[in-house]
């Protein structure tokens, strides 16, 4: 519960308690009494004012009170969302997403002297010899594969 | 106090403190400033015997087998055999080093539903320093392309520190080429060896923002996959039009949580937190998840964001970092209380 809901509850049981308390005092008299028409303009009074204070109080915590009680909802975009157990926030065993090859292929493609600006780096000029050949078979087994799909 | 801790289906194993690597932003929790209680390494039988009455009282479909290094545990092999054999979901998190192609036959490329490698550089040299040892982008990369040779689904994680931020867009190339089926980006989350190196390592909220927006940006064009693995707080890096990152928030507690169990047979709320929440062998799941230290885990808000309307869903970061940085898990998070004044009222 936040500080302003709190307040409210806390605000509005104690008004209440009090307008209930009045309202019997004056019209349950005694028996044989009559409430006289100043006491009946002080309880209106009364009604009225405590009335509007618990409204007041109402507006307050719903509207203007957003940054102290946290109740209005945020927008759904900015409202971050429970992270899934993290390696699941990406793919669910086993599902790979498989990459579009024509991509791979030119990432993976020879560097192509640019005139004027020299060799365009791509990734292969940090991988190893090594590591370049198995991403290229990789690749081209996966083309075939592709194909064969496609055939069959 | 509030409901217990659901139930879940998965649960991160540290199989091992042991390390071959000494990276620069390791989290591990042993390697706090703050000791770590020790305590002897399970053994073999000792270790299968838990997790077949945890998988069985706690319904578990998924394990995470991480450490230190899991390849350094000799059983490695078998435990893949045991949980496969039980038909569990398996992610291993490695360094790659020992991941030779008869070392990912032994193991089976298919059989491990996940293969979690760090792709940090396309420099080897800024790679090693992040990993702490030379040769390791070399290994790295070539476990990756061996792996995907076998068939394997593979996973790259980018950890964002000031060092090798500016090479993300080309690491992003360089994991297409590999042809990894999606890349991590989990910015730098002080905890363990990273908390000594928060002023090398940590970025900025601007340096973190526009390389978001590179990578969204770059994952449209390359068709590569991205996920955030470390909770951003929105005040400080306005997710706006990063329609392909979802930062998301602390799942600890919840039903999406990664309890951890460490080498020793503790149970932890997760795998960067040193709280420990009990021992395992002596108590049920059930009864760790529902301890007061998991309530009150759950429970933690930074002091600092009581004033905001999204305190409640964002939780105000990393609760884990906070504990280790700042002492408390309703501390700020160290991210958080570093550039606390440049928030966006939310
Ligand atoms: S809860 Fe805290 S960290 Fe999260 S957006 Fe609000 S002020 Fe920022
Ligand atoms: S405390 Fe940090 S590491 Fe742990 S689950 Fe929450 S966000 Fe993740």
């Amino acid at each position: 519960m936040s500080l302003a809901d709190a307040l409210l509850i806390g605000t509005s049981g104690a008004l209440i308690g009090w307008l209930a308390w009045r309202l019997a005092r004056e019209l349950l008299p005694a028996p044989g009494a009559h409430p006289s028409m100043p006491a009946r303009a002080a309880l209106r009074r009364r009604l009225v004012l405590g009335l509007g204070a618990w409204l007041g109080l109402v507006g307050l915590n719903l509207g203007g009170c957003q940054w102290l009680s946290g109740r209005s909802a945020p927008p759904e975009q900015t409202r971050p969302r429970v992270m899934h157990c993290y390696h699941r926030t990406l793919l669910s065993p086993g599902e790979g997403r498989g990459l579009d090859p024509r991509t791979r292929e030119r990432l993976l493609a020879p560097p192509t002297p640019a005139p004027g600006r020299g060799t365009r780096p791509g990734p292969h000029c940090w991988l190893s010899p090594r590591v370049l050949d198995k991403a290229r078979a990789q690749l081209l087994a996966e083309r075939a594969r592709a194909a064969g799909v496609d055939q069959a | 106090m509030s409901a217990p801790a659901p139930p879940v289906e998965d649960m991160i194993v540290e199989l091992t403190r042991a390390c071959d690597h000494d990276c620069l932003h390791c989290y591990n929790v042993w390697k706090n400033r703050a000791p770590y209680p020790p305590a002897p390494e399970l053994g073999t039988a000792g270790l299968l015997e838990l997790l077949g009455r945890v998988v069985e009282q706690e319904g578990l479909t998924h394990i995470t087998l991480s450490g230190g290094e899991p390849l350094l545990r000799q059983d490695l092999p078998l435990l893949v055999d045991w949980l496969a054999a039980r038909r569990l979901g398996i992610t291993l998190v490695t360094n790659g080093r020992l991941l030779t192609a008869a070392a990912i036959e032994r193991l089976g490329a298919r059989r491990v539903g996940v293969w979690e490698l760090p792709l940090l550089a396309v420099d080897r040299a800024v790679h090693d320093r992040l990993s702490g040892r030379a040769g390791a982008f070399d290994r790295a990369t070539e476990a990756m392309a061996d792996l995907k040779l076998a068939g394997a689904t593979v996973v790259g994680v980018f950890v964002m520190t000031r060092l090798n931020l500016p090479q993300l867009s080309q690491v992003m190339e360089l994991a297409t080429a590999l042809g990894l089926d999606g890349l991590m980006l989990n910015r730098f989350n002080p905890g363990g060896r990273g908390a000594e190196h928060v002023e090398l390592l940590q970025s900025s909220p601007a340096e973190l923002a526009a390389a978001f927006s590179v990578a969204e940006r770059r994952s449209a064009a390359l068709g590569l996959p991205l996920a955030v693995g470390v909770p951003v707080p929105p005040c400080l890096v306005d997710p706006a039009g990063l329609t392909r990152l979802d930062f998301g928030a602390c799942s600890a507690g919840t039903a999406h949580a990664y309890y951890t169990l460490d080498p020793g047979g503790r149970l932890r709320p997760c795998n960067h937190s040193p709280t420990i929440l009990g021992d395992l062998r002596l108590e049920s799941f059930a009864a760790l998840r529902a301890a007061p230290a998991m309530q009150a885990f759950r429970a933690a808000r930074p002091a600092l964001c009581a004033a905001c309307r999204l305190a409640d869903s964002c939780q105000g970061g990393c609760k884990a970092a906070a504990e280790v940085c700042c002492g408390s898990a309703s501390a700020p998070d160290p991210f958080l209380a570093a550039f606390a004044a440049q928030r966006r009222r939310l």
